[in-house]
């Protein structure tokens, strides 16, 4: 359970689903907008995503006095992951818990699941899904998602941006065709095919370091890099190093 | 429109904002420029373009354990370890660092450490908690033993992240009841569990509170309310016997153990 923002909370079910609440006027209870499925079904999705929430007051003891970056995606640009079982993660554009659904979207056999909008409704044009390998890390901030392999040299670093104007611009490799991927159910030979088509544009950079954590923003990225393993136990310790881009003030 | 907007840095400024997908956030400074803000925006697109990362900073944890916890907002990296320690107290420790001018080395920064005492008998804490490094926050649930056991209820405390102490905005700990359906009043004999997920935003807080009693038969309520006013509203949603809720702590427990297993490479190693 999540908030999105002030007036709006997200919470993942059981049966998953995403279930939209409008929480706007405190003096009512939380209202339910929607429930969106998910195409396959997994007891421990998580969301993953930074919680942000700029104001005066709240920011005030955070802002350096020389501090000149002062803005933050608009609510309803950024993305969500929602991860599961088996390093399923669906990235999802906010836009879709802003927008006015199409009565056509929900699910009209049911009146007693009067709020459900099916996967195939909202899901392929709003998501995209990937299946991270294993022991791979990654982070979303705002638009973005950065993405650590392991490699053999230190780690791969990719950098996904679902900003459309990003995308328009054609920076990196841009992503627009579908990708389908299977999920099989409790029957093994019953495969179901999951296919996403939110575009993105796709960045990679490779470090020789061994990366097992990152935290980004709009301005920053941050990396948590393990150096224990080539230390004695006495000096072990984690190190990080917080690291920005080319021209930057 | 071409010439229009070519003559004028304002607009220049609120379609690049646009373009971005930006808002902004804060007042701009009084000595920077909307051009200057301009410089700054499209410098920072061509660099997330070409994606060239260059250290400008390195520091060192004062733990060997990864942090439970960590943010990056402002250029302040909020940090918090939240270690179970032995069977009468948690240690919780933090440390927020601003990435341009903190000292390397942890010895050289302010570094928070106390301990969490257990909960009195009669009170449970919940595995879930809220922790905000930046805004040094600190919120954990604690479920209470009631009699008679018609309703469920959840104490939530704010605390200060780097000291323990009560947080002033929060006018105390406060109470949020789940109200069992009058239907379905249980012998003091039946055991029940509860699940209990927390969320904060800003001066809001996001309560859901669940009590299982059988596979059968669990309720539960969902509540947001301004916690610097104090006064939880009394509107939670929906009694559901038999219908699955949200996704509990069990599951959460697993993703963490899940998603850092170079970490437990690391203590072997120890």
């Amino acid at each position: 359970m999540r908030f999105l923002v002030k007036e709006k909370l997200l919470a993942l079910t059981e049966c998953s689903g995403i279930e939209l609440y409008d929480i706007e006027d405190l003096s009512k209870a939380p209202q339910l907008q929607a429930r969106f499925m998910l195409p396959i079904h997994s007891i421990d999705f998580e969301f993953q995503y930074p919680s942000v929430f700029h104001d005066a007051l709240g920011c005030a003891p955070l802002v350096a006095p020389d501090e000149r970056w002062i803005w933050a995606t608009n609510p309803a640009d950024r993305i969500i992951c929602v991860t599961g079982y088996s390093n399923w993660m669906f990235v999802i554009t906010a836009r879709l818990f802003f927008m006015d659904i199409p009565p056509s979207w929900f699910n009209v056999i049911s009146e007693d699941d009067e709020f459900t909008v099916p996967w195939l409704s909202w899901g392929p044009r709003n998501s995209r899904c990937f299946r991270l390998p294993p022991g791979g890390v990654f982070e979303v901030g705002g638009s973005r998602v950065i993405w650590v392999v392991q490699k053999d040299y230190g780690s791969e670093v990719r950098m996904m941006d679902f900003n459309p104007s990003a995308v328009a611009r054609g920076i990196g490799k841009v992503v627009r065709e579908h990708t389908t991927f299977s999920w099989h159910n409790k029957n093994p030979e019953q495969y179901l095919p999951v296919t996403t088509y939110l575009p993105y544009a796709e960045v990679v950079s490779d470090r020789t370091l061994d990366i097992f954590d990152v935290k980004l923003d709009e301005e920053k990225v941050a990396m948590f890099l393990d150096v224990s393993v080539f230390l004695p136990v006495k000096a072990m310790k984690l190190n990080i190093s917080t690291i920005s881009f080319n021209r930057m003030r | 429109m071409h010439t229009t907007v070519k003559n004028s840095v304002e607009l220049q400024y609120i379609l690049e904002l646009g373009s971005q997908g930006l808002v902004q956030v804060h007042p701009q400074l009084p000595n920077v420029s909307t051009e200057e803000c301009l410089r700054i925006l499209r410098e920072k697109a061509n660099a997330w373009s070409s994606f060239n990362l260059n250290v400008t900073k390195k520091i060192r944890l004062p733990s060997v354990w990864p942090p439970c916890s960590s943010s990056l907002t402002h250029r302040q990296l909020g940090l918090a370890w939240y270690f179970p320690g032995d069977s009468s107290y948690k240690t919780v420790m933090s440390e927020v660092v601003d990435t341009e001018t903190c000292e390397p080395e942890p010895e050289n920064r302010s570094l928070c450490r106390w301990n969490k005492d257990d909960p009195i008998p009669g009170i449970t804490t919940a595995d879930e908690e809220y922790i905000d490094e930046t805004h040094d926050l600190f919120v954990t649930v604690d479920i209470l033993d009631t009699r008679p056991r018609r309703n469920s209820k959840f104490q939530i405390n704010f605390r200060q992240l780097s000291t323990g102490e009560e947080r002033h905005l929060s006018h105390g700990s406060q109470l949020v009841t789940v109200t069992r359906p009058r239907s379905k009043r249980l012998s003091s004999r039946v055991n029940d569990d509860h699940d209990v997920l927390v969320d904060v935003l800003g001066d809001r807080v996001a309560l859901y509170g669940a009590a299982i009693v059988n596979d059968d038969y669990k309720f539960w309520s969902l509540h947001v309310w301004n916690w610097h006013e104090g006064q939880q509203a009394h509107v939670g949603i929906y009694f559901r016997a038999s219908f699955t809720r949200f996704l509990s702590n069990l599951s959460k427990e697993y993703m963490c153990r899940r998603r850092r297993p170079r970490l437990y490479q690391n203590a072997i190693s120890c």
